[in-house]
C-alpha cells in the first residue's frame, strides 16, 4: 500500500527535545528584545548609582521604565529557560532526571519572572 | 544494566571531544556562549533581588545596597557585565549566522576576534562610567 504520509510529518517533533523550531525562533526574538533593553538598564542603573530608595522607586515605577523593565524581565527569563533547557537536553541523558531538571528550570524561571515583574508593577502603582 | 557494564568494560572508542581538539577561538567562544548564558541566568537573581528589595522597603533595600556595594557584590557585577557583553557580542554573531552570512572559516575567525574585543571594550567602558559616577 502506498504511504501517503509526508516524510516531514515523520521527522517533525522527533528530535532530542521533542520540539525544535518554536524554541529556536523564540530564543532569537527574545534575544533581539533583550539586547537593547539590557544596555538601557545598565545605563539606567549606573546613572542612578547614588539614588536613595525614593528616587530608585520613582525611576522603576515610571510607566515607561516599568513597561520596558517588565518586557526585559519576561524576555530574559524566557530566554534563560530555553537556554538552560537546551543545556539540560544536551547533557542530561537519563529521561527522569532530564524531565525533573527541565521542570525545575521552567518553574523557577516562571516564578522568578513573575515575582520580579510583580515588584515592578507594585512600584508602578505606588 | 549488564549491557552498559559490558560496553564500559570493552572501552569502546569515543568520538573526539574537548580534550582531543586543538583549541581555537571559535571553539572557545562556542563553549563560552553556553557558560556565560548559564552564569547570566544566575545573574538574573541579583536583578530580582534588586527589584524585590526596592518594592519591599527601606530595610530590604539597605541590605541589597550593602551587598551590591561590597567587594563581593562589585566583583559579581563585574563578572556578570563581562559575561553579558561577551554573550551579547557572540549572540549578534549567531544572529548574523542565522541570516546565512559569515559562515566561512575566515569570516567566523574574524568575527570571533571582533566579538571578544567588543566585549572587552564594552566592559571597560561600563566600569569607567561607574568609576566616573562614583
Amino acid at each position: 500500500m502506498t504511504n501517503f504520509r509526508n516524510p516531514l510529518k515523520l521527522a517533525r517533533n522527533h528530535g532530542a527535545s521533542g520540539t525544535g523550531t518554536g524554541h529556536f525562533i523564540t530564543q532569537r526574538v527574545t534575544a533581539i528584545i533583550i539586547a537593547p533593553l539590557a544596555i538601557w538598564l545598565i545605563i539606567g542603573i549606573i546613572s542612578h548609582m547614588h539614588a536613595d530608595l525614593t528616587a530608585m522607586r520613582a525611576w522603576i515605577g515610571h510607566p515607561v521604565n516599568a513597561g520596558l523593565l517588565s518586557l526585559l524581565l519576561i524576555a530574559s527569563f524566557w530566554h534563560a529557560a530555553i537556554g538552560l533547557g537546551e543545556i539540560i537536553q544536551d547533557y542530561v541523558h537519563c529521561a527522569t532526571k532530564k524531565l525533573a531538571a527541565l521542570l525545575a528550570v521552567n518553574v523557577l524561571c516562571g516564578l522568578l519572572g513573575l515575582v520580579s515583574t510583580l515588584a515592578v508593577v507594585k512600584l508602578l502603582l505606588v | 544494566m549488564t549491557e552498559t557494564t559490558k560496553t564500559a568494560a570493552r572501552q569502546r572508542p569515543l568520538s573526539p571531544h574537548l580534550q582531543i581538539y586543538r583549541w581555537s577561538l571559535t571553539m572557545a567562544l562556542s563553549i563560552l556562549h553556553r557558560a556565560t548564558g548559564a552564569a547570566l541566568s544566575v545573574g538574573l537573581l541579583m536583578i530580582v533581588w534588586w527589584l524585590v528589595a526596592a518594592a519591599g522597603g527601606e530595610a530590604s533595600y539597605a541590605t541589597f545596597r550593602a551587598f551590591a556595594a561590597s567587594p563581593i557584590g562589585l566583583l559579581l557585577m563585574l563578572g556578570f557585565s563581562g559575561a553579558f557583553y561577551l554573550h551579547l557580542a557572540n549572540g549578534i554573531r549567531h544572529l548574523i549566522w542565522d541570516a546565512g552570512c559569515g559562515l566561512e572559516k575566515e569570516a567566523a575567525d574574524k568575527s570571533a576576534k571582533v566579538a571578544v574585543i567588543a566585549a572587552i571594550v564594552m566592559t571597560v567602558v561600563t566600569w569607567l562610567l561607574v568609576v566616573a559616577y562614583w
